[in-house]
């Protein structure tokens, strides 16, 4: 093959979802974060050392009820103080998608800004981000022009207008390392069940049937 | 094209769909038969439509039939190749599974025309599948394993000057059976996205369905290469070829699992998108006044053709076995009425309403009988298959609107009383073993931890407890802030709110539900017939039988291939 490794889509996309649900990401923000993913990739940005860091960090069984940020009234500015991107995100982009301008210290402001520009694909909604309330850019300007922080960062944002969704340009994705893609799998693998003789007779089929 | 934006659907009479809570069932779903909508069926008349310029660029075969062969064909000016590569494989390696690890004959279709350098490259990938690697030139990787039975039995025959046995033929009808075709990105392999937009090619499934098609042309030109051979080896002075009657009777087997199954619940708003067209097709049929007497004649032909096929179609599962014997005996018994109510004003409404008593394999079977020969106005719909998109949220609606939709679209699962072990019996996981889809019992080897999301009901039901602790006008958003685990149930219900054929509507981790439905359901809709089960979970079934091959192919014959009978005209 030509390169050493090649990632399509597909499998960008896949891999990312198995692996947040791997650790027991909800499901539903897997998704948005798969989906996330690949709006950055689309952008010519590579995410996996960074969502790769917060799948580690990652503590599904943590007591989330004293930081589920309140929802306020539609056209206000919220502040939502410290979040975890691979809980709260997407909440955020919904927020935002209310009209609700937001401010959060989020702990990995790409992830973040992928789960904007995906919207921009699936629901046609153009997002803008700030970092200090002041000035402002669209998506893909900050990451045209190396705005965005690798990691944790303090963040704005806000919907700006709408158009017709459009699905991703797929064509030509950034390539991981083996290493990396590798990592990544590792948590991927975490959604699998061991086999065995018992397992196995759960696929319902026989061990060999040729006719 | 998306359906939602199609103004195809609109270019015709129609009468009122069928409602998902019918069509939706897994009984009725697995009962479904091909349809000239399916993919298979699609791609034949674009093929003959075109032209098809099939050409046998190389086959460079030993006198066993192992090497490899490349088929160049054009579609929309651009070159499409299977290449294929035939090894020598002990008896003891040879099984369905996708757990094997060794294939008679593995393939790819290849984006383009291929060099011999990637000829060569490919071979060590190909020959290893999942494993391999593979780039955006490699559009579709597949392998197939040889019917031992029936494949040597032709050599034997062919070296010897004779033709097959007709009945082997029939009953078993193919030289071999795929056990998997990967699309769609998969192992690296061109994402979907990046040729969706060629003319030919925008149609679900499309390249897979090229794929096996050629893969028939490889196995016919097999089989005859390996009996020329040896006949020269024992030096007989004539062997003969394949005649054609034989040749258009084999078509490719096919052995599916599990693995098919998430699909239909992974992809909700694509299989929407085949129901709805499907559900309009019959629609519009069954609007129409008058069936004009060359569309009666086909018809009438094909109850002919239907009623044979019924009858060659065996299968060793008792189960299945009972309910063709019953669909057979209706069948039969509605042929009378067929032949008078064909002549009455909206003919193919009343065939379809006199079978309202009978099983849903008769109804499913006349719905498929009567979107035959009205080809001139459902065709056009197969344009509407497609789903660029996938599921949507909407975190603005409030929670009075979600609770709707559930008790719209939703009711039949708020019924499952989930505290019943019959209702929650089984669980859906992956194996470590090639990422095989499984359904095991709840409760055993901690799987539930690794469930995966096919648990429709429960969710529901979960969902439907936290949305009433919030006020009705609470938008859906502040809800799933507080409770994210609900983020993939909002959106598939919401989903089904636009979407009303994209839910199966009963309960699949229940312990009465057979899989197999599901898998026969996906399987109609590429074109599959002679279903065969092995169990509840498994099925062979046969892809293309009866169906001109490429060098037969015309506008004429390309849809000469519902229900294949042996022996008859067709």
């Amino acid at each position: 093959m030509k390169s050493a490794i090649h990632i399509s889509a597909n499998q960008w996309r896949t891999s990312i979802l198995k692996a947040c649900v791997g650790v027991e990401v909800a499901r539903g923000v897997a998704e948005d974060i798969a989906d996330a993913s690949l709006a950055i990739l689309a952008l010519g940005q590579n995410p996996l050392k960074l969502l790769l860091d917060r799948l580690n960090a990652f503590q599904p069984s943590a007591n989330h009820a004293d930081t589920i940020p309140n929802w306020p009234v539609v056209g206000e500015t919220a502040q939502l103080g410290s979040l975890s991107v691979l809980r709260f995100g997407p909440s955020v982009i919904d927020m935002v998608q209310a009209k609700i301008i937001c401010s959060c210290h989020i702990d990995n402001m790409t992830l973040l800004l992928g789960l904007a520009q995906a919207r921009l694909h699936s629901h046609g909604i153009q997002f803008e981000c700030s970092r200090d309330g002041t000035t402002w850019q669209t998506i893909e300007v900050a990451f045209s022009g190396k705005n965005v922080p690798a990691g944790a960062a303090t963040c704005w944002l806000r919907a700006s207008n709408s158009q017709t969704p459009h699905p991703f340009n797929m064509t030509r994705l950034p390539q991981p390392t083996r290493e990396d893609w590798a990592t990544l799998q590792g948590f991927a693998n975490q959604i699998l069940v061991p086999a065995d003789d018992s397992n196995r007779a759960d696929a319902g089929a026989g061990l060999t049937d040729n006719d | 094209m998306s359906i939602d934006s199609s103004a195809e659907l609109k270019r015709f009479d129609q009468v009122e769909l069928r409602s998902p809570s019918t069509v939706m069932r897994l009984e009725r779903m697995g009962s479904f038969f091909p349809t000239r909508l399916s993919f298979l069926r699609s791609l034949l008349r674009r093929l003959a439509g075109d032209g098809m310029g099939l050409e046998r660029t190389a086959f460079q075969l030993n006198d066993d039939g192992f090497g490899h062969a490349v088929y160049d064909v054009m579609l929309d000016g651009q070159h499409y190749a299977l290449i294929a590569y035939s090894q020598a494989l002990a008896p003891e390696n040879r099984t369905d599974r996708v757990i094997a690890e060794a294939w008679d004959t593995c393939f790819i279709l290849f984006d383009g025309q291929p060099g011999a350098d990637d000829i060569a490259r490919l071979a060590g990938h190909a020959t290893q599948q999942e494993t391999g690697q593979y780039d955006e030139r490699v559009l579709v990787l597949s392998r197939a394993n040889k019917s031992v039975r029936l494949f040597d039995h032709v050599v034997e025959r062919l070296a010897k000057g004779q033709q097959p046995d007709a009945e082997m033929i029939g009953k078993i009808g193919y030289l071999m059976r795929t056990t998997a075709v990967y699309g769609n990105g998969k192992f690296g392999m061109a994402d979907r996205a990046e040729f969706i937009h060629r003319p030919s090619l925008s149609q679900p499934f499309r390249l897979e369905m090229l794929t096996v098609y050629l893969i028939r042309e490889f196995t016919l030109d097999l089989v005859n290469h390996v009996a020329a051979a040896q006949t020269r080896q024992n030096g007989i002075s004539e062997s003969t070829e394949l005649a054609d009657n034989f040749r258009r009777q084999l078509g490719i087997g096919n052995s599916t699992g599990l693995g098919m199954a998430p699909f239909l619940v992974g992809h909700p708003v694509l299989i929407n998108n085949w129901m709805l067209v499907r559900e309009t097709a019959l629609a519009r049929v069954r609007a129409v006044q008058t069936a004009t007497p060359s569309v009666r004649q086909e018809f009438l032909d094909l109850l002919q053709q239907t009623k044979a096929h019924l009858q060659q179609w065996q299968v060793d599962d008792q189960f299945e076995q009972n309910r063709i014997e019953k669909l057979r005996n209706d069948f039969n018994e509605i042929i009378p009425q067929c032949e008078s109510l064909s002549q009455e004003v909206k003919p193919w409404d009343k065939l379809l309403r006199a079978c309202e008593d009978g099983s849903s394999s008769l109804q499913e079977l006349m719905v498929s009988l009567i979107l035959e020969p009205n080809g001139e106005i459902i065709d056009g719909l197969c344009e509407c298959m497609e789903d660029a998109f996938g599921p949507k949220l909407d975190p603005m609606m409030d929670v009075d609107s979600v609770q709707q939709i559930l008790n719209q679209h939703y009711d039949w699962a708020m019924q499952i009383d989930l505290a019943s072990s019959h209702q929650s019996a089984l669980v859906w996981y992956v194996s470590e073993e090639k990422a095989e889809p499984r359904l095991g019992a709840r409760g055993k080897d901690n799987k539930e931890y690794r469930e995966m999301p096919h648990a429709i009901p429960s969710k529901v039901q979960a969902f439907t407890a936290d949305l009433q602790k919030f006020n009705p006008k609470t938008l859906l958003g502040e809800v799933l802030m507080a409770h994210p685990e609900h983020r993939d149930i909002a959106r598939r219900v919401q989903t089904v709110s636009r979407h009303p054929y994209a839910e199966i509507r009963d309960n699949l981790v229940a312990d009465n539900v057979r899989p197999i439905d599901l898998l026969r359901c996906k399987l109609s809709f590429f074109g599959a017939s002679k279903f065969d089960p092995r169990s509840d979970r498994w099925t062979r079934i046969t892809l293309y039988q009866g169906a001109p091959t490429a060098r037969d192919l015309t506008v004429q014959n390309c849809g000469d291939v519902f229900l294949p009978a042996f022996g008859s005209d067709k």
